[in-house]
């Protein structure tokens, strides 16, 4: 639950400074191409993991 | 960030409070928000209500709802009633978009003023949709307040949790339905040694700022190439349409296919999207609806699977 709660949080800090700094100063294009960065990441994270995780000890 | 804080703190004011009580202090927040911003003109003050309300009243919510509904159920059932619920919870938007924009635009005014702040265009409203804007907001106050009324109301009574311990085993009781997982973690501190708590929390970062982004953005980067408020209301309301589709098909679909697959086909779409949503705004308002929608969707739908998944992996920690 807290990984749930907190990276939520994180990713709504990232977003309010993304929106604020990037996207003010640098305009929109600038935010969808972090954004493009941040998922290609995720999904490079979701295919290098095992089908299913095993349950922590 | 206060409603990612809010789950948190809203599941312990439930474990001491009960059901009832802890939801009737998320909704008099969101409906006290409502009524004092209309009576402040100070724009730090405006921020704090606005955050602090709205953000503890949508995150205390939603979660608790999940939480005491699936109590009624059977176990079988629980599932498909974390689906309807937060469907439902991603269905709202599209109904008070609609009820926002019409009560304070009724004549689809154009915006009326331009700023700009580096390479960023604003388009902003001034006049009598601003003027109308304050006794919008108590109506909504208003209304929200019955709504928590006849909620409180009609809910059956509440079997206060006697410990945390409890609510938690009814956490678990259903990941365990569709996971049949035994072993759970000892404590957080064990987690934060594995290498699976930190790829699936930069996993769930990297996953969900698209979509937080495209959920809040979506309209003030639309409206610098289509000057329509409405148009972009509706387009808003349509994803977020396709994102309580998508909140259905992804808690539906995690009883049949892994994370892996599953999660990897939504951050390839993600992916589509993010990459090409600058170019589908100067082409088509149909493909940029389409990436506003693949936003919501996934934005809608990796909550649940990640709610599910960490449950598997870390139990009742």
């Amino acid at each position: 639950m807290s990984i749930i709660g907190q990276s939520f949080t994180l990713a709504s800090l990232a977003t309010i400074l993304i929106n604020s700094v990037l996207g003010q100063y640098q305009g929109y294009d600038w935010c969808f191409r972090l954004m493009t960065i941040l998922t290609a990441v995720s999904l490079l994270l979701t295919l290098t993991s095992p089908k299913r995780f095993p349950a922590a000890k | 960030m206060v409603e990612g804080l809010a789950f948190g703190f809203a599941i312990y004011l439930y474990t001491r409070l009960g059901f009832k009580l802890s939801i009737a202090i998320s909704g008099a927040m969101l409906v006290l928000c409502y009524m004092a911003i209309v009576i402040t003109s100070d724009p730090y003050v405006f921020t704090v209500l606005v955050a602090l309300g709205m953000g503890y009243g949508s995150g205390g919510c939603g979660f608790l709802t999940i939480l005491e509904t699936w109590k009624h159920f059977s176990p079988q059932w629980k599932g498909r009633i974390m689906g309807v619920i937060s469907a439902a919870y991603g269905f709202s938007p599209m109904i008070w978009s609609f009820v926002f924009s019409f009560l304070c635009n009724p004549t689809n005014a154009e915006p009326d003023i331009k700023i700009h702040v580096g390479e960023t265009e604003y388009s902003l409203f001034r006049g009598y949709v601003v003027h109308r804007a304050p006794r919008v907001s108590a109506s909504i106050g208003l209304l929200f307040a019955c709504i928590f009324a006849l909620m409180l109301l009609i809910f059956p009574p509440s079997h206060t949790p006697s410990t945390q311990t409890s609510l938690m085993q009814s956490i678990v009781s259903h990941t365990s339905d569709i996971h049949h997982f035994e072993s759970t973690c000892p404590s957080l501190k064990a987690a934060l040694r594995t290498w699976v708590f930190w790829s699936l929390t930069l996993n769930m970062f990297c996953s969900i700022t698209f979509g937080v982004f495209i959920v809040n953005a979506y309209k003030n980067y639309g409206l610098t190439k289509y000057r329509n408020d409405q148009l972009m209301s509706t387009l808003g309301s349509v994803a977020a349409g396709l994102g309580v589709a998508g909140r259905i098909l992804f808690s539906a679909a995690m009883d049949h296919m892994s994370f892996k697959v599953l999660f990897g086909g939504s951050m390839l779409a993600q992916l589509i999207a993010a990459a090409t949503i600058s170019y589908a705004l100067e082409t088509s308002v149909y493909l940029y609806g389409l990436c506003v929608a693949v936003g919501f969707s996934t934005f809608s739908g990796v909550f649940p699977v990640f709610i599910l998944e960490s449950n598997h992996i870390f139990g009742n920690k």
